[in-house]
């Protein structure tokens, strides 16, 4: 009996380990069990088909989850609704762990790793000049950041990754100036950032800024979690909780419904429990597929050479990545053309007048790894390739792009 | 709260001197507009709003309109507002503006006290800088390189010591 979030099993031997809920679906929607000690009678009505060795079939209708990393995985979310999450919990696949449960070790709740135990001595900070401090505060009539006071600037830097604020430093003095904030720097420990497997260090600090440093814990921490065990194990829950965060949010695009032949939804059930399926795909063949595509199926047009933005969704999966949608935006125009899901996690490709003449495409045997716009500049690529076959799609040759989804409501 | 039936509508005063009449509901999405009525009391006077001319005052306007009707934003502590960078669609095509309008209702939206609004502009800024090498994002803000050698040097050192390795 795992739990579905940290992958540790639920025992008695350590109290924090031996409780847990259950999500778990009836007929009338998927439901969460209330707090259930590994000792209670009850225990046995959740996880009697796997004690007894039940079948998977019987298994996949519940879910194991320890209380503790219940209240580490809401805090991924604004609102959570269980139908949903059941859902994304049915499909996690299988290599999400690339630790080993051996090398980690999930420790007592209260005797969590502490700021100070983080700030084991790394590098020296590179300290300026004096004359590079007053040189870097000159404000430039040419930095339209400098129009903005420095609360609003670390606003702004907040809603960046560390890699894409540390790039724009080299480009404005203004922004360039949020590196010396602590309050900045402690954004990088909200759940959603990159240290957020350390937001516990930022619960427990709320007015702690300038003791505590966080800009330099920031800088301790890096790397910290591939030695400590506790930490890795930390680490790899807070990746699967925000897989399932970013699996959750997946949408259609918002404005494409009403493009849909019919105003008929198929929910999402009905189309999973269609039988043909193997694999997990459709035999696209049998009356119910050609329906299932017919209700759902619309088309959108677009002069590829038009396109001046793209928004790439990607879900990350373990150490892989997936394009889960595309957005090709037009100049001047209200609506864009949108094929797949959108994610939380986009990355935006402005063309810059270089005019788009296809994509090469990153492809595995589940979807596509990664995407590279051709245009006559190089451009990067988009999602992690892997070492599988690359398929270039150019709009000299391809007229249609055509995709299937699995359908969502 | 001003005793009796507050008056539906009332009067702003952009930093140009135009008087902006708006529908008291929705110049109460601004916190400190909000807050000056009900200590104040509506006396019927017009409200000087001295940092904001009427161009970007009635954009704000357009934008508590349509956004009348939502909840209270949270608090200043409240970190889900930075959870992801999802900006409505209405709020997309309202924020295509140009540059200097944007960091002007930023500006505006900061000493209105409107959060939700705030949140949008400054979201809406780091989507343009997002995935973007330092030569694309001085093109997108027309931002001229004028750092010396030595300085970027100190940032590059900076960085390196910060980044993930």
């Amino acid at each position: 009996m795992s739990c579905i979030s940290c992958g540790f099993k639920i025992i008695t031997r350590k109290p924090w380990l031996a409780k847990y809920r259950v999500v778990y679906k009836t007929s009338r929607g998927a439901h969460l069990s209330d707090v259930v000690t590994y000792s209670d009678e009850r225990h046995k009505d959740y996880s009697y088909h796997y004690e007894e060795g039940g079948t998977m079939e019987l298994a996949r209708d519940k879910y194991l989850i320890h209380e503790l990393c219940w209240s580490r995985l809401l805090a991924h979310f604004d609102q959570i609704s269980l139908d949903r999450l059941f859902e994304v919990f049915k499909y996690m696949p299988s290599a999400m762990y690339t630790e080993r449960l051996e090398t980690l070790r999930y420790v007592n709740p209260d005797q969590l790793p502490s700021v100070t135990t983080c700030r084991e001595v790394k590098e020296e900070f590179p300290t300026p000049s004096q004359a590079i401090c007053d040189s870097m505060n000159i404000i430039s009539p040419y930095d339209c950041f400098a129009l903005l006071p420095l609360e609003l600037r670390v606003e702004i830097a907040a809603h960046l990754s560390t890699m894409d604020y540390l790039g724009l430093r080299y480009c404005s003095r203004a922004m360039a100036a949020v590196f010396n904030n602590e309050a900045f720097w402690k954004t990088r420990f909200l759940v959603h950032r990159e240290r957020g497997f350390f937001a516990y260090l930022a619960d427990n600090q709320p007015n702690g800024l300038s003791s505590t440093g966080w800009r330099l814990i920031y800088h301790r921490t890096n790397r910290v979690n591939r030695y400590n065990p506790a930490w890795k194990a930390m680490r790899r829950q807070w990746k699967t909780n925000t897989w399932f965060q970013d699996r959750y949010s997946m949408a259609r695009a918002p404005d494409i419904s009403h493009q849909m032949r019919s105003k008929k939804r198929l929910h999402w059930e009905t189309a999973q429990r269609h039988q043909c399926r193997s694999n997990g795909k459709c035999c696209g063949d049998c009356n119910f597929c050609r329906h299932l595509f017919s209700i759902n199926e619309f088309t959108q047009s677009i002069r590829i050479s038009s396109v001046v933005k793209i928004i790439v969704s990607i879900l990350h999966e373990a150490e892989k990545t997936f394009i889960t949608g595309l957005e090709l935006i037009q100049k001047d125009s209200t609506t864009p053309v949108a094929i797949g899901y959108q994610t939380s996690r986009q990355e935006t490709i402005d063309l810059q007048a270089h005019q788009l003449r296809g994509f090469i495409v990153n492809t595995g045997p589940r979807g596509i790894h990664a995407l590279r716009p051709v245009t006559n500049k190089k451009l990067d690529w988009v999602g992690r390739l892997e070492d599988t076959g690359n398929v270039e799609l150019l709009s000299t040759r391809i007229k249609v792009i055509a995709g299937t989804f699995d359908v969502s409501t | 709260m001003s005793s009796g039936t507050p008056s539906s509508t009332i009067t702003l005063t952009s930093s140009d001197g135009v008087d902006v009449t708006v529908e008291r509901q929705v110049a109460e999405r601004s916190v400190l507009i909000k807050n000056m009525l009900e200590d104040l009391g509506d006396s019927g006077e017009a409200i000087p709003v001295p940092n904001v001319n009427e161009a970007v005052l009635k954009k704000v306007i357009e934008w508590c309109t349509h956004h009348k009707l939502d909840p209270p934003s949270a608090g200043d502590d409240d970190d889900s507002r930075r959870k992801t960078t999802d900006i409505d669609e209405w709020d997309q095509k309202f924020m295509q503006v140009d540059q200097e309008m944007l960091f002007e209702i930023i500006l505006a939206a900061n000493y209105l006290d409107i959060k939700a609004l705030l949140d949008v502009g400054c979201k809406t800024v780091a989507n343009m800088i997002k995935g973007k090498s330092p030569e694309e994002i001085r093109k997108t803000f027309n931002i001229q390189n004028d750092f010396t050698p030595e300085e970027e040097d100190q940032i590059r050192r900076e960085n390196e010591w910060a980044e993930d390795r």
